[in-house]
């Protein structure tokens, strides 16, 4: 899956336009995808690895900013690069704030293009690498205890070891084991670095005055 | 001074001679003209009158008098049996049957007593012959005495019949002046009151009453000089009057005869032609115009006088002494003058000054083509957004063709095939890019070009391309249907403008719709009438009643945003080109635009362009 290479997609309902971008970038050493429609897209094999889709905004149907949000739904990590022949700004601003890599204008330099596309693939390649960490991250956070869970939300909310014995009526010192066993069990080896993980899966930290999980 | 009676009657014959050679003269054209010729031969009884009266004075026996007297009342009954027919001619009420009747039953009465004066033993005049007596007149002249001492009952009855033809003439006076109060017509009652007294002299004479001559030959002449004098009055004024109506037209008028002179013509056609009058009366055109334009003045001339069809022409004239000055354009019209019999006597032409006419129409005409421009420019402005989309497409591909291309050359190894599909694929884009802009190109142009023929289908298929763009991103399918490839001869640009309107508007009108609803439909189907119909079907609301009767007028819009001249634009442009523009709709089903163009003919499609448009009719000269 990881392994398999990185893929282009184009879509774009004009034939010319869609043949000459695949040339382009295949002169360019990538591997491409053509759909003449996002219906078509949608009805192909999807690439499940790193890619990035050329995206045209206008095509009947199915707009390109449609396809965008049917793909973001279904958690699909391809890096869109809209390509449109309309200077559109508030598609393109809603575009951007949906998560493009960029909003090009027809016709485009092949520099231009080509490194949006590079910049789309590693956008990709880091999404799908911050997944996989994040997936096995879900599986280690599994194998702790519920007091363990306790108090590594007490210690990413930045309580001292004293207050979170206080709080939850236990030994300092066994504050201390749970901690280490946290760090132990989640592989983890500075504070710092939990309380990013646990932003990224979701764990909330403990707050005064909130129900107990 | 013994004869001087005799000479007097004399003259008075010379009077009544000049009146029957002028009248029967003019009387002898054709058509025949009835009064004219009636007034003459009255003037010729009149002259036999007073020749055998003059007789009556001389006589040397009684049987001379009393054959002579048979003569004079011969000529005198006929006199009477003619004159009421005359009157009616002249007051234009023989065409009344009462009147006609009337006419006939005096003739026939006075026909019987000109049988009875021919048949009787002395004549109407005399029961017995009389003795030859002398009578002397007041200026001491000794004449036979020619009165009527004893009436008998023909002579009576003779008298009656002359006074009802009196009553008769003068009832068709009084008729005619009460209808039509002209001083033609007093005058004539006039000179019959004025007879009649002369009559009634005469009969004054016969009892003895005035010692004087018979009095009635003085009526007769009286009657036949007021009438010569009135009747030439007459005819002066009719033509007075026609000459002056024909000078005062706004038309050059001219009349020839069959052999090509001419009778008649007005100033205005004088000046046309620059010629004077009296060079023109007369003479022929053969005479007056250089010879290829009298030939072809000939020719129309002929074919009028033939055909006995009025013909009509455009004629363009620059005008006379003025350089630089703007040709005049004429409507010329030629028609045949018949007899009575139906038989072409003459041939009058009436030209028309139409350039004022013309020039308005060329202003609308410019105007309306303004209007349309400005309209396409709208329209193309409108669709701007989509045309830099529909430009980028071809454009984008071109620059990526190329890149690609130079990509792969570095290489070092160029797959050769992959190279050649670039460069076809470039040079198709182009060409895409190119008719794009030329399609821009002809809808912004000012001018008007020649009507090409083409096939609507196609036109149809290359607009999809301008609004394909306008339609996707507001989610409306476009379906086309076309029996045929539908060819027309049009100004495409024209024909392309108003199939945007339509489809701009349909657009508009599904654009709000459920997505099933947003759908335009657009029908081409060659009628077997030989037309070219094209529907375009939105599902949209409709048109509410009260709007669509006014659609079609300048300035009504539904739209915010519009001038309203769009249907106004598309229904003067089909109609320019022979077709005809409605609405169909019904409430909540959508609209229906349709209009219809005429079909182009295949052999017609075959046809050079320019041979369609130049050739308008431009008719012989005169």
């Amino acid at each position: 899956m990881s392994g398999a290479d990185p893929i282009v997609c184009v879509i774009d309902d004009h034939a010319g336009v869609r043949r000459s971008l695949a040339r382009l970038l295949r002169s360019s050493g990538h591997t491409v995808i053509e759909h003449g429609s996002a219906a078509e897209f949608l009805a192909g094999q999807q690439p499940e690895g790193v890619g990035c889709i050329v995206l045209d905004v206008n095509m009947p149907d199915m707009s390109g900013p449609q396809l965008q949000a049917l793909l973001a739904d279904q958690g699909v990590l391809l890096a869109i690069v809209f390509l449109t022949a309309d200077l559109d700004l508030l598609t393109g601003i809603r575009a951007m704030k949906a998560g493009a890599i960029d909003y090009l204008l027809k016709p485009v330099e092949d520099d231009v293009l080509l490194a949006a596309i590079d910049r789309g693939l590693a956008w990709s390649a880091a999404r799908h690498a911050e997944r996989r960490q994040l997936r096995s991250l879900d599986s280690r956070l599994q194998a702790l205890s519920a007091r363990e869970y306790e108090v590594m939300r007490h210690v990413i909310a930045g309580f001292l070891n004293k207050q979170i014995a206080l709080h939850l009526g236990i030994a300092e010192k066994t504050v201390k084991v749970h901690r280490g066993q946290v760090m132990r069990k989640l592989e983890l080896g500075s504070v710092a670095e939990l309380v990013r993980l646990c932003a990224a899966v979701g764990v909330a930290p403990w707050e005064p005055g909130a129900p107990d999980l | 001074m013994n004869n001087s009676l005799v000479i007097i009657l004399y003259l008075f014959a010379g009077i009544a001679v000049h009146g029957a050679i002028h009248h029967g003269l003019r009387a002898w054209r054709k058509p025949v003209d009835a009064t004219g010729a009636l007034f003459a031969l009255l003037c010729l009884l009149v002259v036999g009158y007073v020749v055998t009266k003059a007789g009556v004075y001389q006589a040397e026996t009684v049987e001379a008098l009393v054959a002579r007297r048979r003569w004079e009342l011969s000529f005198g009954v006929l006199f009477f049996a003619v004159l009421p027919w005359f009157v009616a001619c002249y007051v234009e009420l023989d065409r009344l049957v009462l009147f006609r009747r009337l006419c006939a039953a005096v003739s026939g009465y006075l026909l019987v007593m000109f049988l009875g004066n021919l048949l009787l033993p002395h004549g109407l005049s005399f029961e017995q012959l009389p003795s030859l007596e002398r009578m002397i007149l007041p200026w001491h002249e000794s004449v036979v005495d020619a009165r009527v001492r004893e009436s008998g009952a023909w002579h009576l009855a003779l008298w009656g019949g002359i006074f009802a033809t009196f009553v008769c003439c003068l009832w068709m006076c009084a008729s005619a002046y009460r209808r039509f109060p002209t001083r033609s017509n007093l005058t004539l009652a006039l000179a019959l009151v004025l007879f009649l007294l002369a009559g009634l002299g005469n009969q004054a004479v016969n009892l003895g009453l005035l010692p004087f001559v018979h009095t009635f030959e003085f009526g007769f002449v009286f009657m036949v000089a007021v009438m010569d004098i009135e009747l030439v009055r007459q005819a002066r004024e009719y033509a007075r009057r026609v000459q002056g109506i024909l000078d005062n037209v706004p038309a050059g008028v001219s009349v020839k005869d069959v052999a090509g002179r001419y009778l008649l013509c007005n100033d205005k056609y004088l000046q046309l032609f620059q010629l004077q009058a009296a060079d023109v009366l007369g003479r022929t055109d053969a005479v007056l115009f250089p010879p290829d334009e009298a030939r072809q003045i000939g020719r129309s001339d002929r074919q009028v006088l033939e055909t006995r069809q009025p013909l009509r022409y455009p004629q363009v004239f620059d005008v006379a002494g003025e350089a630089g000055a703007p040709d005049r354009h004429y409507n010329t019209l030629k028609f045949p003058l018949l007899d009575s019999a139906g038989v072409p006597t003459a041939v009058c032409s009436v030209l028309v000054d139409v350039s004022e006419m013309e020039q308005a129409s060329q202003e609308i005409d410019a105007l309306r083509h303004q209007v349309w421009h400005v309209d396409r420019v709208l329209r193309t402005g409108a669709l701007s957004a989509s045309l830099a989309h529909e430009l980028s497409q071809p454009l984008a591909a071109i620059l990526s063709n190329a890149q690609a291309g130079v990509r792969f050359l570095q290489s070092g190894s160029p797959d050769l095939r992959e190279l050649q599909e670039i460069f076809e694929d470039i040079v198709r884009d182009d060409q895409r890019a190119t008719a794009l802009v030329s399609g821009v190109r002809s809808m912004l142009r000012k001018q008007e070009l020649p009507r090409m023929p083409f096939a609507l289908r196609e036109l149809l298929d290359e607009m999809q391309a301008l609004i394909r763009n306008e339609m996707a991103t507001r989610g409306i399918r476009l379906r086309i249907t076309a029996t045929g490839p539908c060819p027309v001869l049009a100004d495409r640009a024209q024909i392309q403008q108003v199939l945007l309107n339509l489809l701009m508007n349909a657009i508009e009108a599904v654009q709000h719709q459920t997505p099933q609803r947003r759908l335009v439909d657009v029908t081409l189907t060659e009628t077997p009438d030989r037309a070219v119909r094209v529907a375009v079907r939105d599902a949209g609301e409709g048109i509410p009643e009260q709007d669509r009767r006014r659609i079609f007028e300048p300035f009504h819009t539904t739209k915010t945003q519009g001038l309203g001249m769009g249907l106004v634009v598309c229904s003067s442009i089909i109609e320019a080109h022979g077709g005809r523009l409605w609405l169909e709709t019904t409430a909540g089903q959508g609209t229906v635009f349709v209009f219809t163009l005429p079909m182009l003919a295949e052999e017609d499609a075959s046809m050079a362009p320019e041979g369609s448009l130049t050739a308008a009719a431009t008719g012989p000269r005169l």
